[in-house]
Formats: structure tokens, sequence, C-alpha cells
């Protein structure tokens, strides 16, 4: 089983767009639960987010072909003077972020 | 007056990096008495097939099974302050609880474990090194609150 989330937190926000899913986790599925947790976010939530939202973004999307395995942890935010207003991603069980599989292979 | 930052090219240098852990190493193997083994790293900052991510978030991880409390240090990097203009001393250091899912090696099916996670981010100097220790030993001694968090930082 892959297990992981995107999450938000800090001022009083705690949300979050989880996956535990038996077949590979990739970098679209990644970079949808970044999407999907921004959606959750209210538009004063988003603001204080918008640059760590695309750091989580970016590491998905330069994780290696093979991905990232559990456990991994990481924390983004916007401003150094609020750290706490964060972005985490967490893969917590088996591997995430792998390259989609091409059209013909195997 | 302005405080010197430790290892500032870390993030430019991998052997500049490589000192830099070592250091939190050494300073927390002194501080916790722990020795670190495989056992209770919380997690190391690579990919899949074991290459080093050079980010420093985290730089440092750690977890006592027995007390279910995890450790995690996140090194922020000078370059983003090189151009600020303001008075530094009150965003060095920050620090607050989180949780961090775990599950059994080998049996990644197994129930959740939930484990009490103490996370510092800091730019790195003498004087944030020294709070990070503070704030490590009364968290494994069952003596941190969010109260003490900010006197200890702002100490």
């Amino acid at each position: 089983m892959n297990r992981g989330r995107i999450q938000a937190q800090g001022n009083n926000t705690e949300k979050s767009a989880p996956w535990a899913i038996q077949n590979n986790h990739t970098k679209n599925m990644g970079i949808e639960r970044v999407d999907n947790l921004s959606n959750q976010l209210t538009p004063a939530e988003l603001n204080l987010r918008t640059n760590s939202l695309q750091d989580a973004r970016n590491r998905i999307n330069t994780a290696p072909s093979y991905g990232i395995a559990a456990v991994m942890k990481k924390s983004y935010y916007d401003d150094f003077r609020n750290r706490q207003i964060r972005i985490d991603i967490e893969v917590n069980a088996g591997i995430a972020f792998i390259d989609e599989p091409q059209p013909n292979g195997d | 007056m302005t405080e010197k930052y430790l290892f500032i090219k870390s993030t430019e240098d991998k052997r500049i990096y490589n000192l830099n852990q070592g250091y939190w190493k050494r300073k927390l193997q002194s501080r916790l008495k722990e020795k670190f083994s495989e056992e209770n790293v919380l997690f190391k900052n690579i990919d899949t097939k074991g290459k080093k991510i050079y980010d420093a978030n985290p730089i440092f991880t750690f977890i006592d099974y027995q007390k279910t409390k995890a450790i995690r240090i996140i090194q922020d990097d000078i370059k983003q302050i090189e151009q600020e203009n303001i008075e530094m001393e009150k965003y060095l250091i920050s620090a607050w609880f989180d949780k961090i899912s775990i599950y059994e090696k080998n049996n990644i099916d197994s129930s959740e474990k939930n484990v009490n996670e103490l996370v510092i981010a800091l730019f790195l100097t003498r004087s944030t090194v020294e709070k990070t220790m503070n704030l490590i030993y009364k968290w494994l001694n069952n003596d941190l609150t969010n109260e003490n968090i900010e006197r200890i930082i702002n100490e």
C-alpha cells in the first residue's frame, strides 16, 4: 500500500489531501493532491501559501523517475517570519511520485 | 548585534553540506546521550535509490520509539535573507508540534502509528543551535509546552 498526504497547517488551518492506494502513485497523482488541497483553502489561507504550494509541486515534479520512498516529510513555508503557516508533504508508506507509465511500456 | 551564520555555503557545496550534517550529529549526540543508528533515525533525506537530497529539509531526524517522540530539524537557506534589510534575531528559529504517521517496517498494511513530533526550523547560528539543544532536551524529558517553546526561542 502506498500512503501519504499533502497538508496545509498553521494559523488554525488543518486541511489535508491524502492518498492510500495499492497501485503505483505517480507524479500526476501527487500534483492532483496538491491541487485538491489548494481548492479546499479559503482565499485568505491560499494567499498565505502560494509559494509553499508551488514548492510542493516542484518537489513532486523533480522527484526521480523511480519516486520517493517512505518515510519522507517536508515542510514548506512562504515566509520565514511565520514558518508555522506551511504546506507539508508526507510519504508515510510505500513509494510516491514515480514517473507516469509510458503509453506502450511494459 | 548580527550573529554569524554557520556553514553558509552548505546548499552550494556538497562537502560543506556533509560537514554541516556531521556538526548537527555531533552536537545532538553529545546532548542527547544517544547513539545514532539506523534504528533511531526517523528517516533519511534521500530518494528511493538512496541518493541524498541536499536541501536540508530536513537536515536531521530522530525517533525515540520507547517515548514515541520524533524530532525533525529543517535548516533554512541563508540565501533567502541576503537581500532582507530587517531585524533578523526574532526570526532565526521557530518550533512547533506535529504528528507523523509511521507503519511497521516490512508491513506497510499494518495499522498506522501516530508519533508526536517536534519540528525545529532555523537559520544556523551558535545561538539557534543552543536553543535547539534546549528544546530537544525538554522535549525528550516531557517538559516542553507551547509556552516554553516561545520562551526558549525568545531568550
